[in-house]
């Protein structure tokens, strides 16, 4: 009997993670105005910052490093606005009730939009990518396939963790929730080093930007996608990768249930505007 | 004209409510100073990167990006909060349709909402200056701007900028919501590469120069460094005359953009409509 009602769980929640992904990919699909809006403009800040290292004849690696970091705020701002934020907003929309009521796993649901939002962001990475790779001659090396596989798949499992781990804590936010993922931008930009390698950094801010994944993930994809480095070099990066997938998955986990339950007690969960 | 003052005043007053009443006021000024001195440190540390690996260590040209990306964070909030305001009016606090029924201009509202921006934007400017002055030791003279042409340039600059914003609303009004509203940062992107913010236009090939060249802000951003550095009232002249013309031009375009935006939104019903995904 446990296991029927097991299979039956699991396969809701596989139609869960399915439905979430298909809205979010149609959605983007219906209004075609975001490859201007998130990839053709976001490449012009990125140029500015690549015209800075050139007045400075920077070597040209460092071209290289600024649209890498281009395409992972990409993902950052995917994480911050459409994962971290997005419980928050589904409350002040009226929409979270329905998503609590129904018989299925918050995990899922949020799976769902992390698979949607890697999906659609993706497409505007690449866009990126291409585009620094015909107006800027950038070179990417994929010397070794499985060194780059396994980087992909676990700074995009640990920053979609983390990103649960922070639509659980926004769901308790009123209107912070929108300016806290504001003061995650530049800050972040700054620390991770989004268009400098982090090593030049003081070693005290070195120190504060290794508790963020994305400094770990975005520094193994620039050693493999622009300096060519193999399996051996980036060992370090996937194992701390991998260690703050599995903590930030269970973290997140954890917190969902808490702060759904402590939002139910303090009747949270549908104040808007607050 | 007394309407149109009080609607201004009041929207004015609804922005800096919006933006401002979610906490307590030290905290929401944490908020507004760790983004922008955060923007301006990636700027300088990439100069010093750059002047490492490059060998190029001009210190002028430390101050002269450093005052560019300081004064551009007018351009980026107001943008920010243009790109934003329509999406954040329909669909997050539903009173979009509310304004469009009141009394008041709907130009008029947005101009006011543009202002409550630039207003506090203005504040992140005067501390981002002061923090570099003083803790990165930028050599700027506060004794030595010629102030009364940084005002002017302020008021001027602020007008263009506001009606860039203008226009950047008319698009949100036809188009849905993305993200949390990066659309304006994306765009901001326009004016930080073509209009010498970080690097003198020259750098930039032929066609992108002449582009440049007809943007109002390459002017306003030559106006702020010539007040800022204490350069004599006839060098600002020129770029002050150049950059009113362009704005004159760009409000009355931004006029025009959103009345027409305005008439297709209403046509086609997107003055209430609502994005899930």
């Amino acid at each position: 009997m446990k296991q029927v009602a097991f299979s039956g769980d699991l396969q809701r929640n596989l139609q869960t993670i399915v439905a979430r992904t298909y809205v979010r990919i149609v959605g983007s699909a219906r209004e075609p105005s975001w490859l201007l809006w998130d990839t053709v403009l976001p490449m012009l800040t990125l140029s500015a910052y690549v015209y800075v290292y050139k007045v400075m004849n920077a070597p040209r690696e460092f071209t290289g490093f600024v649209i890498v970091g281009g395409a992972m705020i990409a993902f950052w701002l995917n994480i911050l606005w459409d994962m971290a934020a997005q419980l928050y907003w589904e409350k002040e929309t009226g929409n979270l009730e329905p998503f609590l009521i129904a018989p299925i796993s918050r995990m899922a649901m949020l799976m769902g939009m992390a698979i949607g939002g890697i999906f659609n962001t993706t497409l505007r990475a690449l866009g990126i990518f291409i585009v620094g790779a015909l107006v800027f001659q950038v070179e990417f090396l994929i010397g070794d396939p499985v060194a780059a596989t396994l980087v992909f798949t676990l700074t995009f499992a640990s920053l979609y963790s983390l990103g649960m781990v922070f639509a659980s804590v926004f769901l308790m936010y009123g209107r912070e929730a929108w300016h806290t993922s504001h003061l995650l931008q530049e800050p972040i930009y700054f620390l991770s080093g989004f268009y400098f390698p982090v090593k030049f950094l003081p070693f005290w801010l070195q120190v504060a930007a290794s508790v963020i994944p994305v400094t770990f993930g975005l520094d193994a994809i620039r050693k493999i996608l622009i300096l060519g480095a193999g399996l051996s070099e980036v060992s370090l990066h996937i194992i701390v990768l991998a260690i703050f997938w599995l903590v930030l998955f269970f973290m997140a986990r954890w917190l969902l249930q808490y702060m759904e339950d402590h939002g139910r007690r303090e009747g949270r969960l549908t104040l808007r505007w607050q | 004209m007394k309407d149109i003052a009080r609607s201004f005043s009041r929207s004015v007053w609804l922005g800096w409510k919006v933006d401002a009443n979610w906490t307590d006021p030290w905290l929401f000024a944490i908020y507004s100073v760790i983004r922008p001195i955060a923007g301006m440190l990636i700027v300088i540390f990439l100069l010093l990167v750059g002047s490492q690996v490059g060998g190029n260590t001009d210190p002028e040209y430390l101050t002269y990006v450093f005052v560019g990306n300081t004064f551009f964070i007018l351009v980026a909030q107001i943008m920010l909060s243009m790109g934003w305001v329509i999406h954040e009016d329909r669909e997050h606090y539903e009173v979009l349709k509310y304004i469009y029924i009141s009394p008041a201009s709907f130009y008029v509202y947005l101009l006011g909402r543009a202002c409550s921006t630039a207003l506090m934007a203005l504040v992140s400017v005067a501390i981002s200056l002061l923090f570099g002055v003083s803790v990165l030791r930028m050599p700027i003279d506060f004794l030595s701007v010629n102030y009364p042409a940084l005002g002017l340039s302020l008021i001027i600059g602020l007008v263009a900028i506001a009606s860039f914003g203008m226009i950047l609303a008319s698009a949100a009004l036809l188009t849905a919501r993305h993200g949390g509203g990066m659309v304006g940062e994306a765009v901001s992107g326009i004016f930080y590469l073509f209009c010498g913010v970080l690097f003198p236009v020259s750098v930039l090939p032929p066609w992108a120069q002449v582009l440049s060249g007809v943007l109002p802000l390459t002017y306003w951003m030559n106006a702020i460094r010539g007040s800022m550095f204490g350069v004599g009232p006839a060098e600002i002249v020129n770029d002050l005359t150049v950059l009113a013309g362009f704005t004159a031009v760009f409000y009355l375009v931004s006029m025009g953009v959103l009345r027409l935006a305005d008439y297709l939104a209403r046509d086609k019903g997107l003055i209430d409509i609502t994005t899930e995904h």
